[in-house]
């Protein structure tokens, strides 16, 4: 059959099945026309489908108690509740007692062993010492003979008598009315946190929370008791093993409302409870699920790699502090969430306390402010902030948007930022890392603020406090909807200092999406820490997250710190955070495609000064893949960076890029004024400093090199480009075993080719000046390194599959330094076709050639790459591997002729 | 080694203790239950650390076809093992057999699947997706980039051809 046949046949196929069962014959014949053989077939598939879908697997499973059966001499079965899981619920009346009251059996599995039952039954007696309105209270453990009439043989039924409760569950009602309003669902909340947080404090972890374990009961006024059902009886359901019996009750909920750390095979505990709690509220008011899975298996998938899906994205007009509550009870680390169910209803009932939390003084590691910055006495102040706030109010009205900012100085902390992590489409990516590049620029320009950039979302990065506070944020999609969550917390008490959502329309608006972020990340950090500067009193009002933005900017003078954005035009800045984010993959293809995005920003914004500098580095980065002639883009780098500079000599990013396009050009001295200018406009900029360490390596000036790279990478230690740095500059400095132990520690696990090439280097040179065994030694930890660096650019360049210019460089390198010229020849040839088509510089393959002591062919190759002006020669003075060619007068002169 | 043959020849260990574990011994023949087995086994995969996914389709694609090609690797693993009456039975929920009580011959399911790619690739994928998946349509369509209609339609067509041939049926097809 071929493959249109297989079109024809689906469209028939079905066309046929939306018809009614007696018309399908007749469409078929018409449809098929005279071509029996595609008739016959589908006559065959349709009756094959025919039956299967009505043959549908439904397993009813046998009850194990009928009505009117007498359980333990005592318990009359009066009727079947409901079956799940865990067992059966019957209720049954208590003939010595006269008292109705609740039956459930366990399932056999789960008590199989004596061990499993008598620990069961432990567990039991301390849930009848917890007695509370809010918690079904226990009675006894009962245990049921029945023997099988087919086989004679018999089982015990372990049972649980347990009060009576009149009610529909939690999960019945939802799946009947709308969600409850927060205002309806509070009290609720509050009864059900009174009864876990009792468990809590009789050690006893419930497990398995979840609205069907969840009753609603009506009193005889009326009024709603939610009672907890099933507490810590759920712990063997969680044994791994009868975990997955569990399948069918994926809608019902154990594993959806399973805490991630549990399907990790940790144990239950309160934070697991205070995670299932936190699904249980958002159920109640978005009716919603935060994960989407529909098998078990994306639910796995979601659960342990996937952020919840914001709660007011599913149910509009949530309050801010129900979603972050929410959010915070849903933290994938246990240590994040609240570690107590008060703290839950706590930052649910008071709106306030969740967005901002001031600390006490005792707390504080910023000292007090000095004394002529004194701000003044607080009654006053909060009166004129009061009083207009009130007009602020009425001039957002008239004008739609209102600019907050800060005076410098107004803050003095550090705040480590996480990229934006993407959930949302992959075509987002570039808004994600851009707006995280775009924030860090920001604040690190609020004097006083220290930024610390992480390079990763949240998600993804080990567990590191390395700042005061930590803000991070997530992009979701969900049903046509995008927002950008931020959350900014004290890393201190973990507590959430500043949380704001923006949808579409703001995203579709990147620049006033980063301002908005920034001023209001700096205003809630300068609030956090100074308590009582602004608003307690205004915590109290609905009207906080619009006071709060308002008051700020309306007291101070905008400031040029946060509000100066690179370009006002949207267009060219959508088009410089694309451009900017491929310019991170560290490969040719998407540098390349980075110029085209970047040329085309500022295109769009000819006054764009970020833009061209941004543009200048990336054509100083294709430099280093060697497939363009050097020398033509290293004028497209200049004419750029010169704009830049033109545009906005202020801009550190821009002398930054000049210095460098200077170095290249071998003006050292015009490129070390331009690092020392963008170092001065900008102190926190880290990568100007390293990159002017390289100059100072340059001239020998090993220790100011050493100690600027080290100060750079103090600042930003997740700059990608820093440890190899600071490596190679140990390295050229002959500081060898210091290269090593630098590299060691920051290589870890990573791929890191760069980094690798450089310790290899560094382990051959302390073998060629080793002996015996401590050679051979080291030696082999250069191989290996070589080899790795191999795997990981081969793996990293699919297409050209066999290409690892490093890895074949590393290779001809080692085994030349071993004199084992043979072995060496394979990579040196094939690093000698790739010089033909320029994908090697002739100053590495000159290092290879010196390696091996064909000193003549090295000083060729180097004047070669002299007349490109190749940047391989920067630290041609410096390279171990040349060492044997300084005496040689041709070298000396190109020396000389580089300005060195 | 490409990616996916790296990540079934470290779950392979894995995925045979899952399925020893899961065999049903007291049947003439041994019988996998595969929704049990294929929920335990992508729990499994998520938890590994040493794999990173894109997105979840990502995971759920290659997951998919890991398990299958790792049931295929233990039938003939066993196959081998034990001459002729090795054959592995799976119960494939999805299938939704009548017959049989719902069990196949797994190494004559996968040469039908394997018809089936020659023929119509996205098709032998979405059952691949279902059967060893577990996936709905939905989350087929999302992973493959398709629409849920399409995904549906494939899956119609093919779980009745799958169904007729498996029955020893021969329509006369091209």
């Amino acid at each position: 059959m071929s493959g249109e046949d297989w079109e024809r046949i689906k469209v028939i196929f079905e066309e046929a099945l939306e018809l009614p069962e007696r018309e399908r014959m007749g469409y078929l014949a018409s449809a098929c026309g005279s071509d029996a053989n595609l008739s016959a077939v589908l006559v065959r598939l349709l009756e094959n489908h025919l039956e299967q879908s009505s043959s549908g697997s439904t397993i009813v499973k046998g009850r194990v108690f009928e009505d009117g059966a007498l359980i333990a001499g005592r318990l009359r079965i009066t009727r079947f509740i409901a079956g799940g899981g865990m067992g059966e619920v019957y209720e049954v009346f208590d003939e010595r007692l006269r008292t109705r009251l609740a039956l459930k059996t366990l399932r056999l599995e789960l008590t199989s062993t004596e061990d499993a039952l008598s620990r069961f039954q432990r567990e039991i007696l301390i849930a009848r010492e917890v007695s509370h309105p809010n918690l079904c209270s226990v009675f006894d453990f009962i245990e049921h003979h029945v023997i099988d009439r087919q086989t004679g043989e018999s089982s015990v039924v372990p049972c649980l008598t347990m009060e009576l409760i009149d009610g529909e569950s939690l999960a019945d009602h939802l799946a009947r009315e709308r969600p409850f309003s927060p205002t309806t669902a509070l009290p609720l909340i509050r009864q059900a946190a009174a009864g876990l947080e009792l468990l809590h404090d009789h050690g006893i972890v419930h497990r398995d929370l979840k609205p069907s374990n969840i009753m609603l009961a009506k009193d005889r006024q009326g009024a709603i008791r939610v009672v907890l059902m099933d507490f810590g009886l759920a712990k063997r359901a969680h044994r791994k093993d009868e975990m997955f019996e569990s399948r069918l009750d994926v809608h019902a909920g154990a594993p959806y409302f399973m805490a991630p750390e549990l399907l990790r095979e940790s144990g239950p505990s309160v934070a697991s409870d205070i995670y299932s709690f936190g699904l249980l509220i958002d159920e109640m008011v978005t009716s919603d699920r935060a994960f989407s899975a529909q098998s078990l298996q994306s639910l796995y998938f979601a659960k342990l790699w996937e952020a919840p899906i914001a709660p007011s994205l599913r149910s509009a007009g949530l309050p801010q502090n129900w979603e972050a509550t929410i959010l915070r009870c849903l933290r994938s680390d246990p240590g994040e969430r609240f570690q107590r169910v008060t703290d839950v209803l706590a930052a649910l009932e008071h709106a306030s306390d969740v967005e901002i939390c001031p600390v006490s003084n005792k707390n504080q590691l910023v000292p007090p402010a000095p004394p002529s910055t004194k701000p003044p006495p607080v009654r006053r102040q909060l009166r004129r902030r009061t009083l207009v706030s009130g007009f602020a109010v009425l001039s957002i009205l008239g004008t739609g948007r209102v600019l907050i900012s800060l005076p410098p100085n107004s803050i003095s902390t550090s705040i480590q930022v996480y990229d934006i992590e993407n959930t949302a489409s992959a075509s987002y990516n570039y808004l994600c890392k851009g707006t995280s590049v775009e924030l860090i620029r920001r604040l690190s320009r609020v004097k006083g603020m220290s930024v610390i950039p992480m390079h990763e979302p949240r998600s993804l990065a080990r567990e590191s406090k390395v700042g005061r506070f930590t803000l991070e944020g997530i992009l979701q999609e969900h049903k046509e909807k995008l927002r950008l969550s931020l959350l900014v917390t004290d890393n201190q008490d973990s507590k959430v200092v500043y949380s704001e959502d923006f949808d579409r329309q703001k995203i579709d608006d990147p620049l006033q999406l980063q301002s908005d972020i920034a001023a209001g990340t700096a205003l809630a950090l300068e609030k956090h820490i100074r308590p009582g500067s602004v608003g307690l009193r205004v915590q109290q009002s609905s009207l906080f997250p619009i006071l709060s933005r308002l008051t700020g900017g309306f007291f101070r003078p905008l400031s040029q710190d946060l509000q100066s954005s690179p370009t006002s035009n949207t267009e060219a800045f959508d088009l410089y955070l694309r451009g900017h984010q491929l310019l991170e993959d560290f490969s040719s293809s998407s540098n390349q495609a980075a110029i085209s995005y970047l040329q085309r920003a500022v295109k769009a914004d000819p006054a764009f000064a970020l833009g061209y500098a941004t543009l200048a580095d990336a054509y100083l980065n294709m430099m280093n893949y060697y497939q363009m002639p050097q020398k033509d883009l290293l004028e497209d780098a200049r004419k750029n960076a010169e704009m830049a500079v033109n545009l906005d000599s202020d801009l550190a990013e821009a002398q930054d890029s000049l210095a460098v396009v200077r170095q290249t050009d071998w003006d050292w001295h015009g490129a070390e004024r331009c690092f020392l200018e963008a170092i001065r406009l900008k102190p926190s900029y880290a990568i100007a400093r390293r990159r002017y360490a390289g100059l100072l390596l340059q001239f020998d000036r090993f220790d100011e090199a050493i100690s600027m790279a080290r100060e750079a990478y103090s600042q930003d230690p997740y700059d990608r480009g820093a440890a190899p740095g600071i490596g190679l500059y140990f390295y050229l400095a002959g500081h060898y075993d210091e290269a090593i132990r630098f590299l060691e520690g920051e290589i870890g696990d990573g791929d890191m080719t760069a980094a690798r090439h450089n310790l290899g280097d560094a382990y051959a040179e302390e073998a060629v000046r080793s002996t015996g065994s401590r050679r051979e030694d080291y030696f082999a930890k250069a191989f290996l390194q070589a080899a790795k660096v191999s795997r990981i650019e081969k793996k990293e360049d699919f297409e050209k599959g066999r290409y690892a210019p490093f890895g074949d460089e590393m290779f001809a390198h080692y085994y030349s330094l071993q004199s084992n010229y043979a072995a060496a020849r394979p990579y040196v040839e094939r690093m000698l076709t790739d010089l033909e088509s320029n994908r090697v510089s002739p100053a590495i393959m000159a290092w290879i050639f010196a390696v091996q002591g064909d000193k003549e062919r090295a000083l060729d190759l180097l004047e070669r790459a002299l007349a490109t002006r190749d940047r391989k020669l920067f630290y041609v003075k410096q390279f171990p591997a040349l060492a044997s060619l300084r005496g040689e007068p041709r070298f000396k002169t190109l020396v000389a002729n580089m300005g060195l | 080694m490409d990616a996916r043959g790296e990540l079934v020849a470290r779950m392979y260990p894995e995925l045979k203790r899952i399925a020893e574990n899961r065999m049903r011994g007291e049947r003439e023949f041994h019988t996998l239950e595969a929704t049990a087995l294929v929920s335990e086994f992508f729990l499994e995969l998520a938890r590994q650390q040493q794999f990173t996914w894109q997105n979840r389709a990502h995971f759920l694609a290659v997951a998919s076809q890991a398990m299958k090609r790792l049931l295929i690797d233990y039938a003939r693993s066993r196959g081998a093992e034990k001459r002729g009456g090795g054959h592995l039975h799976i119960q494939i929920d999805a299938l939704n057999l009548s017959t049989k009580d719902g069990v196949l011959d797994l190494l004559e399911f996968n040469n039908l699947l394997e018809r089936l790619w020659s023929e119509e690739p996205r098709m032998a994928q979405v059952v691949e997706m279902r059967c060893f998946g577990g996936l709905t349509n939905k989350e087929i369509a999302e992973a493959l980039g398709v629409d849920e209609r399409t995904v549906k339609r494939d899956w119609q067509v093919a779980r009745a051809w799958l169904v007729s041939q498996l029955r020893g049926g021969r329509p006369r097809v091209g």
